[in-house]
């Protein structure tokens, strides 16, 4: 399926300033920006009736954090019927459309927290399918970023039960490596003479 | 109904008697399938006024609906059936079988001289798929009623209420049908059936903008058409035309809709135009201000129409030229709009006004059109739709066009022409009250819409905001107020019916060829074939010469000669 690069739009988010980033403002392709990569890309999955946005190295959420000044790329993707992205301060809009991977690009520029609303009809509830989107110093994002990397992260202490004949011999060792003193160049040899079994 | 006898023909019986068409209609037969225009153009204005009733209540319900932020007083699938059908039943319920199929038929014959239309048959026909797919639409809420808006988009429209969402389809595809037989009936009939003599410029100006409407519908209806056709193979027969999973393209299907249904929002507003080109120059007694300029500029918004239905798409993934031509072409077509509100200031500039019914109404489209122009204008601009598009600006803004424009239009016919086809005169005092009524109510309803769309509430939502709650409410009690302002105006007509006061042949004093005959006009119209003395808007010259001594016959006699 084609990306639509059309979709690019880019724009201040701060319209009572009307105080646009250099080169961030106007609608339709912007050819210079085309080829240099987004500071932060985010998977945007919309569905009957709720967003969710994923973030590099896993990290899901149900509202939409960016980094104040940063540029923006939000890979959009419509789960089941047509949706439709819409900050209205950020006065931009992009229909997710099933079948067709629909890119938009934007720097915000206030920080804030703005709603997301969307504006296609996609059925019943499509009135109550609203997000928040989070404009925020890149520290504040990070830190917010950190925290949530760490609660997604599968941690082996919690995990309640695994399988270990799907596990290789170092995974399944891994924790017991500590207990036993077998540090890292034991296991890789060890992992090393029982593949070669 | 002498017919010409053939040699071999000269034994043949004649034609019993009581086979002869009946000197005047009887009530009975407006339910029946009857060839005379007059009859389908009356029954086709009961038949759309009936639904717009019902498109109303479904109106005000939503409304209702939206008094508060929360869904709580209908079923939000409920509430999606009502906004669907509600925008369905206005435009292909009312306004287009109203304005074309009702003003049209009634009038086109009778502006140009001719007995009936070109194909008496077809237009019954026409007329009579209407019912069947009203039946339909409203059949359609035993299956819980189509729920995908009047665009109907897949995929929304393949996984939501299959059942409904057929006879949905079925009933657009019968009034398009109805609609391009009407079409032909009226091309042929305008191209082939004149008054001898009635040169194109002599032509009245709702003919010219009949004419372009009719086209319109012939290009752009089979569009419509083929994208339900092919709507209904997904949603029945297991093909995937629209269907992502299966390499479909739900987009080529928004492409195939606006094709017709942007052009669509010309046929709802075109008739009107000309109904506005009939009744400004009679009430303000002047010659309409440039003829050629609002004849020819029908026809600019016919083709340019065609051209700009991308606007609609702007969001929806459009590369940036299309974006950049579809902007450009879309702003184009107020120009000639533009043309067509200033000839008619110009025309009401200086005029005798007689602000009855009709003019009020008239001038009030006037004043709402201009503000759902320009709002149409800053619709059509990219960077601003993108903000815009799909939210209540945009309700405010259709609503503006279609209800301050097309509605109004067809309540000025109405009051206009009503004593041409009954006879009677409307009541003057209940006309004025339901004009305050309709115009404090279409400003109190559609005016906050633009706000609330502004400020970020998109629409088809039957819960919002609640931050959005006050502005609803203002919208709401305006909805109130149109709903009770249709009750002057249905009391005024059933009324009038059999008790107004009779209005004899032209009782506004107008030129145009409709008047010279009897209110109502017999069965075939003219007793016999009228001869064109004057042209269409030829108010407040003096055509009476200082003698003034001639008969009328003498009189005839001369423009005869002229007209030769």
């Amino acid at each position: 399926m084609p990306t639509i690069t059309g979709a690019e739009i880019e724009m201040a988010a701060a319209p009572s300033e009307a105080a646009p980033v250099e080169n961030h403002y106007g609608v339709g392709a912007a050819p210079t920006r085309e080829t240099t990569p987004p500071d932060l890309a985010v998977d945007v999955a919309a569905m009957q009736f709720a967003w969710i946005f994923t973030y590099p190295d896993e990290v899901v959420a149900g509202e939409l954090h960016v980094p104040l000044g940063k540029d923006v790329l939000l890979n959009l993707n419509a789960q089941d019927v047509i949706h439709s992205f819409w900050v209205p301060q950020f006065r931009l809009k992009q229909d997710v459309i099933p079948g067709q991977a629909t890119q938009l690009r934007f720097v915000a520029t206030k920080a804030g927290t703005y709603p997301l609303v969307c504006a296609e009809l996609c059925g019943g509830y499509h009135g109550a399918m609203r997000a928040e989107v989070i404009v925020q110093p890149e520290a504040e994002f990070e830190a917010w970023l950190a925290e949530n990397r760490l609660a997604s992260q599968p941690a082996v202490t919690e995990t309640i039960a695994v399988n270990p004949a799907e596990l290789t011999p170092a995974d399944f060792l891994a924790p017991y490596a500590q207990t036993f003193g077998v540090d890292g160049g034991a296991l890789a040899s060890l992992d090393s003479q029982f593949s070669q079994k | 109904m002498t017919q010409t006898q053939l040699p071999g023909q000269a034994a043949a019986p004649v034609t019993a008697p009581e086979t002869a068409p009946p000197k005047a209609w009887k009530w009975y037969d407006y339910f029946t399938f009857n060839t005379d225009h007059k009859v389908i153009g009356i029954q086709y204005l009961v038949t759309s006024f009936i639904f717009y009733l019902i498109g109303g209540l479904m109106a005000v319900a939503m409304r209702a609906e939206l008094y508060s932020a929360d869904a709580d007083l209908l079923d939000p699938n409920l509430y999606n059936a009502f906004l669907t059908n509600h925008g369905t039943i206005m435009i292909f319920l009312w306004i287009v079988p109203a304005a074309i199929g009702g003003f049209g038929n009634y009038l086109i014959p009778l502006m140009i001289g001719a007995k009936d239309m070109a194909f008496p048959n077809l237009n019954a026909l026409a007329f009579w798929l209407n019912p069947p797919a009203g039946a339909l639409l409203l059949g359609s809420f035993f299956f819980g009623g189509s729920q995908s808006g009047w665009t109907a988009y897949p995929p929304l429209s393949l996984i939501t209420a299959n059942a409904a969402q057929s006879m949905w389809i079925l009933a657009i595809v019968l009034v398009g049908t109805s609609s391009i037989l009407g079409s032909v009936n009226f091309v042929v009939t305008l191209l082939k059936m004149r008054v001898p003599g009635m040169q194109w410029t002599q032509l009245p100006l709702f003919c010219w903008s009949m004419l372009a409407t009719s086209v319109l519908a012939l290009l752009s209806t089979p569009v419509l058409a083929a994208g339900l056709i092919l709507l209904l193979f997904d949603i029945n027969f297991g093909t995937g035309f629209f269907r992502p999973e299966m390499g479909g393209d739900v987009v080529i299907y928004q492409h195939l809709f606006w094709f017709y249904s942007h052009p669509a929002v010309y046929l709802m507003i075109l008739p009107i135009f000309g109904i506005m080109s009939e009744v400004i120059p009679v009430h303000a007694r002047k010659p309409i201000f440039g003829y050629k300029a609002i004849a020819y500029s029908s026809l600019a918004i016919c083709c340019v129409g065609l051209f700009v239905w991308v606007h609609h798409m702007f969001t929806s993934g459009t590369p940036p030229w299309m974006r950049m031509f579809f902007t450009v072409s879309t702003l184009i077509v107020a120009v000639p709009t533009g043309v067509k509100i200033f000839s008619w200031i110009a025309t009401l500039w200086g005029g005798k006004l007689r602000l009855n019914s009709a003019m009020l109404f008239a001038i009030g489209l006037l004043s709402m059109f201009v503000i759902g122009g320009i709002t149409g204008v800053t619709l059509g601009t990219a960077p601003f739709d993108i903000h815009v598009h799909d939210t209540y600006y945009v309700v405010g803004h259709f609503h503006y066009v279609l209800f301050g424009g097309s509605v109004f239009g067809i309540y000025a016919g109405i009051y206009h022409w009503f004593p041409k086809m009954t006879g009677r005169m409307l009541n003057e005092t209940w006309g004025r009250i339901h004009f305050a009524l309709t115009f404090i109510g279409t400003h109190l309803t559609f005016l906050p819409m633009h706000e609330l769309g502004l400020q970020g509430m998109p629409r088809r939502v039957a819960m919002y905001d609640p931050q959005f709650e006050f502005v609803n409410q203002i919208c709401t009690f305006g909805s109130i107020l149109l709903g009770i302002s249709v009750i002057p105006l249905f009391i005024n007509v059933i009324w009038s019916w059999s008790q107004g006061p009779l209005a004899g042949r032209n009782p506004w004093r107008a030129l145009t060829l409709e008047w010279q005959t009897t209110s109502p006009p017999s069965i075939e119209n003219f007793e016999e074939t009228p001869v064109l003395w004057t042209g269409p808007y030829e108010y407040g010259i003096d055509l009476l010469s200082a003698d003034g001594n001639k008969s009328v016959q003498e009189l005839l006699g001369e423009v005869s000669v002229e007209a030769q």
